[in-house]
């Protein structure tokens, strides 16, 4: 039985995400570790601010700059996982979650983080992320869904809120 | 011909004599440069770091550069929420981005421009500055 994946908010304060079966869940919950930076993802998470063109600007960012940027990003992947604990399913299959609206912004840049490293780490390209129609099925078409799931979210949440 | 009275300056130090003829433009010169800046008894005399002054003043430019993952939408709050820009400002600079590969959004001093980098690779977004030349 197929559902329909909503996101629409639940009173002033939440928003509800619901029709979630258990590959759009799995997805969800594989979110916070999705955007971990890796070898490949942290050279475009933490670019340079000069580009190169000056060494000593760049190392000193990468020293006192680069540990603040971190620990933002981790406070941002650790709110968002809180919150998928809160998971629940639903009396007609399922399962639904609540994410309260001023959790919105680290959800927003979780999703972020998130579609930025997986780009990175299976090397995809400008084309495959354009709006054609995907299936989740092999490899690259199990990533480019997971992004463009994400995406999908991002979308949502950005036109629900101001704040970032 | 004309004479100056040193005890109109605090150091009591003729500043100028000139008599009778001949010391036209460089009396005058030497004249004007005391009255302007009159000498303070053995007062240190602090050298201007001309270096400095000009690395002040470089402007630099805060680069805003393509990717293809960073969506629209966001980008545009991205920079209305850093740089306070209107919409359609922001909106501007977002398309720029998108069909040029990048867009200055701000130029200023280089402080400045590393808390702007700051704040947009705290978005992800991908930034860079460089000096405006």
């Amino acid at each position: 039985m197929s559902r329909r994946l909503t996101f629409r908010p639940k009173d002033a304060h939440t928003v509800v995400l619901s029709g979630l079966d258990d590959f759009l869940s799995a997805l969800l919950q594989e979110l916070p570790e999705a955007g971990a930076p890796t070898e490949r993802s942290e050279s475009r998470l933490f670019p340079n601010p000069t580009g190169g063109r000056e060494p000593e600007a760049d190392a000193d960012w990468r020293d006192f700059v680069r540990p603040e940027l971190e620990e933002q990003f981790v406070w941002n992947r650790n709110r968002v996982a809180d919150d998928l604990k809160a998971m629940r399913p639903t009396r007609g299959g399922g399962l639904e979650l609540d994410i309260p609206m001023a959790h919105l912004p680290a959800w927003i840049h979780a999703l972020n983080q998130a579609r930025l490293s997986l780009t990175e780490q299976h090397k995809l390209e400008d084309g495959d992320l354009e709006d054609e129609p995907v299936a989740a099925v092999g490899p690259n078409g199990l990533v480019l869904f997971q992004v463009r799931f994400y995406g999908l979210l991002q979308e949502w949440m950005l036109s629900v809120t101001e704040s970032l | 011909m004309w004479r100056m009275n040193s005890e109109a300056f605090v150091d009591s130090t003729p500043l100028l004599e000139c008599v009778p003829r001949g010391c036209g433009a460089v009396g005058t010169l030497a004249l004007s440069a005391s009255v302007v800046a009159p000498r303070m008894a053995d007062a240190p005399v602090a050298e201007p770091e001309v270096e400095d002054i000009v690395e002040l003043d470089v402007p630099w430019n805060v680069i805003v550069h393509n990717d293809p993952v960073n969506l629209m939408s966001y980008v545009v709050k991205v920079f209305m929420k850093v740089f306070g820009f209107p919409k359609e400002r922001a909106e501007r600079h977002m398309l720029e981005v998108h069909q040029k590969g990048r867009s200055i959004v701000w130029t200023g001093e280089r402080e400045r421009a590393e808390l702007y980098v700051q704040q947009l690779h705290g978005y992800l977004l991908l930034a860079t500055m460089e000096k405006s030349l």
